[in-house]
């Protein structure tokens, strides 16, 4: 069951950045639900979940780009396993651990703007307006989303 | 860090790797040809599902409208028959000589060798008991029974008829009978009689009037007798699916 529905958010996910992100964007910015997905199941749900649906996420992300098949796996899987190696080192409940998800989602948006083979003028051009904002913006909700844990983490201390 | 989670992770990227590398050896890249099947191949196949669902519905309206379309023509062909058949009758009685009164056939008499028929006219319109009855090509019967509505036609096709024929042609006498077939007896062997000769009423007897037309001559035999000829004849007249027929007033 709880496979069935990691693998639900992670369509759901991929469907929201492939078909929606530019219909729920603010200006040219939209946040990135993949890299937050990936983000929030491999820390706060289960770090199996977390690396295996980072192969599964890359394999169907990649459908849609012409990059070969198995490259996304291959970085969603290389991200899910730097979120499990610094687990350890961050105490995920703290605010301060969600720049964690920032630094991937950075280099995440580094990667998709490095093949697509832009020009250095380009290629910083689109770093300053869509993948630093972008990178803040999926902060900010990683915050609220974050905070939303807590408050539950919250409410199961008060019923023990 | 676990070393389960290493080893996975290693599994993992090596598939990945492997995957990079056979997609860059094969055409076509991998992920293009799933998504063109998916984009495409499989919008394709909806497309072709629901356009055979359109086809299906739209199979049914046509199977309606032919249903409908038939029943209509249906009726169409029976009013034009209707209107031919009233067409033929007007026409008919209008040329014909006498005075005669159109009659609708209205069902058959249950009898399995005698063909009788009911006809839509009786009393009310002057029919009396022994009228000739004839239809659009010859002689068909006579009256036998006068309701008020209905009357009984007893046609040729009946063990009991004598009729008093004449050849046309030759003049030559004899009596219509029917056994089955159309005989035309008492006719001598020195007769001039020839197949395909026209036989007509000859108006000696009381019931049809002279020069009502029969049928023709088909073949001609010798009785075993040696006396009298054996004279089939071929009527004009169906008795077996008339539709109108015409009282003879005398």
């Amino acid at each position: 069951m709880r496979i069935f529905i990691a693998f639900l958010l992670s369509l759901l996910a991929l469907s929201w950045r492939i078909s929606f992100s530019d219909v729920f964007s603010i200006g040219s910015i939209s946040f990135n639900p993949l890299i937050l997905l990936l983000y929030f199941t491999t820390l706060y749900w289960n770090g199996w979940y977390g690396l295996f649906l980072g192969f599964l996420l890359g394999l169907l992300y990649g459908i849609f780009f012409p990059v070969p098949f198995g490259f996304y796996s291959l970085v969603f899987c290389s991200l899910s396993f730097g979120f499990l190696a610094v687990r350890r080192r961050i105490y995920k409940y703290k605010y301060s651990s969600l720049i964690i998800l920032f630094i991937a989602t950075f280099i995440f948006g580094v990667i998709e703007l490095l093949v697509q083979g832009l020009s250095t003028g380009l290629f910083m051009l689109h770093l300053g307006i869509n993948i630093i904002p972008e990178s803040i913006l999926t902060t900010i909700i990683g915050i609220g989303i974050l905070y939303i844990l807590k408050k539950m983490q919250c409410g199961l201390h008060l019923n023990y | 860090m676990e070393r389960k989670f290493l080893v996975s992770y290693v599994i993992l990227i090596l598939t990945s790797l492997l995957l990079i590398i056979l997609d860059c050896r094969a055409g076509p890249p991998l992920g293009g040809r799933i998504y063109n099947f998916f984009s495409i191949e499989a919008r394709q196949q909806l497309n072709r599902w629901t356009g055979y669902k359109d086809l299906e519905k739209k199979n049914k309206s046509l199977l309606k409208d032919i249903a409908k379309l038939s029943y209509e023509m249906e009726i169409y062909e029976t009013v034009k028959r209707e209107n031919e058949r009233l067409k033929k009758t007007l026409e008919f009685k209008s040329n014909f000589p006498l005075d005669i009164i159109p009659c609708q056939i209205v069902n058959r008499l249950p009898e399995a060798v005698n063909v009788s028929y009911f006809i839509s006219k009786g009393a009310f319109m002057s029919i009396e008991v022994g009228d000739p009855v004839i239809g659009f090509n010859g002689v068909f019967g006579k009256v036998l029974k006068v309701g008020n509505e209905t009357s009984i036609v007893q046609t040729l096709m009946n063990y009991n008829v004598a009729l008093s024929a004449v050849d046309q042609r030759s003049e030559v006498r004899g009596i219509l009978r029917w056994h089955r077939r159309f005989y035309l007896k008492g006719v001598p062997i020195y007769a001039d009689v020839k197949e395909g000769d026209t036989i007509v009423t000859s108006g000696k007897g009381s019931v049809f009037p002279q020069g009502l037309w029969i049928g023709k001559v088909i073949s001609i035999s010798r009785k075993e007798s040696g006396y009298s000829l054996r004279i089939e004849i071929e009527p004009f007249e169906d008795f077996t699916d008339p539709d109108v027929v015409f009282v003879i007033k005398k």
